[in-house]
C-alpha cells in the first residue's frame, strides 16, 4: 500500500473516529433519548452490529483453525492475520452491545448471575471464552514462530468446534424466539454460520490483499482465497433461497409479512442493491473473472465484508416490525411506540466509534506482532 | 439482591454529617466521636433489615400483609364489590395457592381506553411505556360492521417465553402467578421485549413528556409504587426504573392492600375481572367456564393468565 493510499485510509478513519465520539458523548449525556429504537422495536442498528461483528471474528478465525487443523501450508501466512482481525472484531462487537443496554454499568450481572437458560447469557459467556481462546492461541502462534505445523493441530480442532457452537448460538438467540416468526427457524443458526465464514474471510481476503503491493502476497494464497469466497457467496445465497422461498411460495405465513417487506417494502434496496447486486453479484463477477488478481480479490472481499452488515440489519429489524396484533400501533400514540425504524445519527455515529476501535486494534495489532510475509512458505514465506 | 440505588426518600436516614466531607478539627471530641459510630452503626443495620424486608417484598411473602381498611365502595351484589371481597378471602391464603387471573368481556368492552388511562395514572408511566393499550379493530364492510376491542395488558403467562431469555434471572413468575421484573437487577438488554409475542413488555427510554419544555412538571418526578417500592424518575439520570424493561404486574401494589387493579376498578363497561382461580366459586372461575372463552395465541404455548370472553 503506497503513502497516498495510506493517508486516504488514515483519513477515513479519523472522520469515523471523531463522529464517533460525538456519538459515545451523546449517548453517555443523553442517555438514550437520541436513539430510536424502542418498546416495540427493542433491537436495531446496535444489536445488528454486535451480530455483525461476532460473525466476523468467527469467520476470520475459522480460517485460522482450518489452517492449523488441516496443516494447510499453502495458507498458513494468513493464520496470524486472521487472528489479529478477530480479535479485534470481537473486541468491537462487545463494545457496541455494551453501548446497548439500558444499564451498561451493569454488565457485569451477565457474568455473575448468569441465567443459563437464556441464549444471550451463554453468548455473551461463549463471546469472553471465544476472545480469551484467540488470545491463547494468539500467543501460541507466537511462540511456534515460523516454523509450520509445529502448532499442535488440536488448537486448531477446538477452535473449529468453538466456532461452529459460538456462531450457531448467536444465530439461535433469534431462531428460538417464538414471538416471530421470521426469526423462529431452524435455518437461522446455519445462515448464522455461513454468514460467519462469508464475511469473516472475505474481510481477511481483502486486508491481506490490500495491505500489500503486487508481488508481496502468494498468487495462490489468492487463488485458494478467492474461489472460498465464491463457494460461501453461493453457499449463503443457496440457503438465502430457501429461507425466502419457502415463506413466500403461497404468499402466506406469519413470516411472510417479514419478508415481503424486506424484498419489496421501504427498504427494498438494502437487499437487492447493497446485499444482492454489490455484496454478492458484483464479488462473484470479480473473482470468477480475476481469480488470481490481487486487487479484484481484495476489492471483492471488501465488498462482501462491509456489505454483510446488510444482511445482519435484514434480520434483526424485520423479524420485529409484525405487531403482535393489528391496531396495537394506533391503540396508543407515542413516538417510542412504533414498528417503524431507522437508526438515528447516534446510532450510527456509536457503530463508526466501533469501527473505528476495531480498525485501531487491528492496526496496533500489526504493529506490536509480527505478521510476516504472505508469502508462500515454500517462497519463503512464514 | 443490590440495594436500590435511587435517591434517597423521606423514609430514608440522612446519614450525611453536617458538615458534609469537611476535615476534623485538630481537637477530637470523643464523645462526638463515639455518638457517630453508634448513629452510623444503628443507621447501617436498619439498612441491611430494610434490604432484607425489600427482598421478601419482591420475592412474595405477604403472609403479614395485612389489606388496608377500606370503607364499602362498591354496591352490594356488584362484580366489583363481590370481585373484592373475594380478594380479600385469597389473601388469606399462602401465595403459592393464589393463582391470579383476570378475565376481559369484549362484548362489554366500548373501547373508551379509561383503563389505559387509569393504567398510566396509577403507575406514573412515562412517554414510551404503556402496560394496556387497547387495540381497536374493524370487522365487516360497511354498513354491517363492527369494532373489536382488545385491551392487552401483561398475559402472565403460565410458561412465560419472556422469563427464560432474560440473561441474569431479573425477571420471574411468582407463586401467585405474576410475571415481575426487579428493576435494580435488569441490565435493560430488552431480551424479553423481544421475545414477548403480545408486545406486553416495554422499555422506559428515560423520557418526559415535559422534556425540552420550559419546565419538568412535579407529577412526572413523584414516585411510582410499583412492586410496593418507590420508584423516582429523575431527568438525565439512569436510576432506575429508567433503562429498564417495564410491563403490568396487575398492581401487585394495590392487590397486597386489598385493592383491586386499576384498570378493573376503572372499567366504564365492567368489562375487567380480576380474581383467583384456584377458589373455586370465585367470578373469575365462573367466567372462564363458559364457552365464550378464548387466550391470545394460545398455539404457542404460553398458557396466558388473561381470558377474553369474545
Amino acid at each position: 500500500m503506497n503513502k497516498p493510499q495510506k493517508t486516504i485510509l488514515f483519513i477515513i478513519w479519523l472522520v469515523l473516529l471523531v463522529w464517533g465520539l460525538i456519538g459515545v458523548f451523546q449517548r453517555m449525556t443523553t442517555g438514550e433519548l437520541t436513539l430510536n429504537y424502542g418498546s416495540y422495536i427493542p433491537w436495531g442498528l446496535w444489536v445488528a452490529g454486535k451480530v455483525y461483528f461476532v460473525g466476523l471474528a468467527v469467520g476470520a478465525s475459522f480460517l485460522t483453525w482450518s489452517i492449523y487443523a488441516f496443516n494447510i501450508r499453502s495458507l498458513k501466512p494468513l493464520a496470524r492475520i486472521s487472528l489479529l482481525i478477530s480479535i479485534a472484531t470481537m473486541i468491537a462487537g462487545l463494545l457496541v452491545i455494551a453501548f446497548d443496554l439500558g444499564h451498561m454499568w451493569r454488565l457485569y450481572e451477565v457474568y455473575t448471575r448468569p441465567n443459563f437458560s437464556s441464549l444471550l447469557a451463554i453468548a455473551s459467556w461463549l463471546s469472553m471464552a471465544y476472545l480469551i481462546y484467540l488470545l491463547i492461541v494468539l500467543g501460541i502462534d507466537l511462540k511456534y514462530g515460523r516454523e509450520i505445523g509445529n502448532v499442535p493441530r488440536v488448537w486448531g480442532w477446538i477452535g473449529i468446534f468453538f466456532a461452529i457452537a459460538f456462531s450457531g448460538a448467536n444465530g439461535a438467540e433469534f431462531a428460538t424466539m417464538v414471538s416471530s416468526p421470521y426469526w423462529h427457524s431452524s435455518i437461522g443458526p446455519i445462515l448464522s454460520i455461513g454468514g460467519a465464514l462469508l464475511s469473516g474471510i472475505a474481510l481477511v481476503l481483502a486486508v491481506s490483499t490490500l495491505s500489500t503491493t503486487d508481488g508481496g502476497i502468494d498468487e495462490q494464497i489468492i487463488k485458494i482465497m478467492s474461489r472460498t469466497v465464491i463457494g460461501l457467496i453461493l453457499f449463503v445465497l443457496v440457503l438465502e433461497w430457501s429461507e425466502y422461498s419457502v415463506a413466500m411460495w403461497y404468499g402466506r405465513g406469519g413470516d411472510y409479512s417479514s419478508i415481503t417487506s424486506i424484498l419489496f417494502g421501504h427498504y427494498w434496496y438494502v437487499f437487492w442493491i447493497v446485499h444482492l447486486a454489490i455484496g454478492s453479484i458484483l464479488p462473484l463477477f470479480l473473482l470468477l473473472w480475476q481469480p488470481a488478481n490481487r486487487l479484484a480479490a481484495g476489492f471483492s472481499g471488501a465488498l462482501v465484508a462491509i456489505t454483510y452488515m446488510a444482511v445482519r440489519l435484514n434480520h434483526v429489524i424485520p423479524g420485529q416490525i409484525t405487531p403482535a396484533m393489528r391496531g396495537l400501533q394506533e391503540a396508543y400514540t407515542d413516538k417510542w411506540l412504533t414498528f417503524q425504524y431507522l437508526p438515528s445519527s447516534t446510532e450510527w455515529a456509536v457503530f463508526a466509534f466501533s469501527v473505528a476501535v476495531c480498525i485501531a486494534l487491528y492496526w496496533l495489532g500489526s504493529r506490536i506482532i509480527p505478521v510476516g510475509s504472505l508469502k508462500s512458505v515454500d517462497k519463503g514465506g512464514r | 439482591m443490590e440495594m436500590k440505588k435511587s435517591a434517597p426518600s423521606s423514609r430514608s436516614p440522612n446519614l450525611k454529617n453536617e458538615d458534609g466531607f469537611a476535615s476534623e478539627p485538630k481537637r477530637v471530641n470523643l464523645k462526638r466521636r463515639r455518638f457517630l459510630k453508634n448513629s452510623l452503626l444503628a443507621a447501617g443495620s436498619l439498612g441491611a433489615l430494610n434490604c432484607f424486608l425489600e427482598k421478601d417484598a419482591l420475592a412474595g411473602d405477604e403472609q403479614n400483609a395485612a389489606p388496608l381498611p377500606f370503607p364499602k365502595s362498591f354496591a352490594d351484589g356488584s362484580p366489583l364489590e363481590r370481585m373484592r371481597v373475594e380478594l380479600l378471602q385469597a389473601l388469606k391464603k399462602p401465595v403459592s395457592e393464589r393463582k391470579w387471573v383476570m378475565v376481559i368481556d369484549q362484548q362489554k368492552c366500548v373501547g373508551c381506553d379509561s383503563c389505559t388511562v387509569s393504567c398510566t395514572s396509577e403507575n406514573n408511566l412515562p412517554p414510551g411505556v404503556v402496560y394496556r393499550p387497547v387495540p381497536k379493530q374493524e370487522a365487516g364492510t360497511f354498513p354491517k360492521m363492527a369494532w373489536i376491542f382488545t385491551p392487552k395488558p401483561c398475559m402472565h403467562c403460565d410458561q412465560p417465553p419472556c422469563v427464560p431469555v432474560c440473561p441474569v434471572k431479573a425477571t420471574w413468575k411468582r407463586e401467585d402467578g405474576i410475571v415481575v421484573i426487579d428493576y435494580d437487577i435488569c441490565i435493560g438488554c430488552r431480551n424479553c421485549l423481544a421475545s414477548c409475542p403480545y408486545n406486553a413488555r416495554t422499555f422506559d427510554m428515560g423520557d418526559f413528556f415535559g422534556l425540552g419544555t420550559p419546565e419538568i412538571m412535579s407529577y412526572e418526578t413523584r414516585p411510582n409504587y410499583e412492586y410496593s417500592k418507590d420508584w423516582t424518575r429523575k431527568p438525565g439520570t439512569e436510576i432506575s426504573p429508567i433503562g429498564n424493561a417495564r410491563k403490568c404486574t396487575f398492581c401487585l401494589h394495590r392487590i397486597r392492600v386489598g385493592m383491586l387493579p386499576a384498570c378493573v376498578t376503572t372499567c366504564l363497561g365492567g368489562a375487567t375481572y380480576f380474581g383467583d382461580y384456584n377458589s373455586k366459586h370465585s367470578l373469575v372461575r365462573e367466567l372462564i367456564g363458559t364457552s365464550r372463552v378464548k387466550r391470545l395465541k394460545e398455539e404457542l404455548g404460553t398458557e396466558p393468565s388473561v381470558y377474553y370472553l369474545v
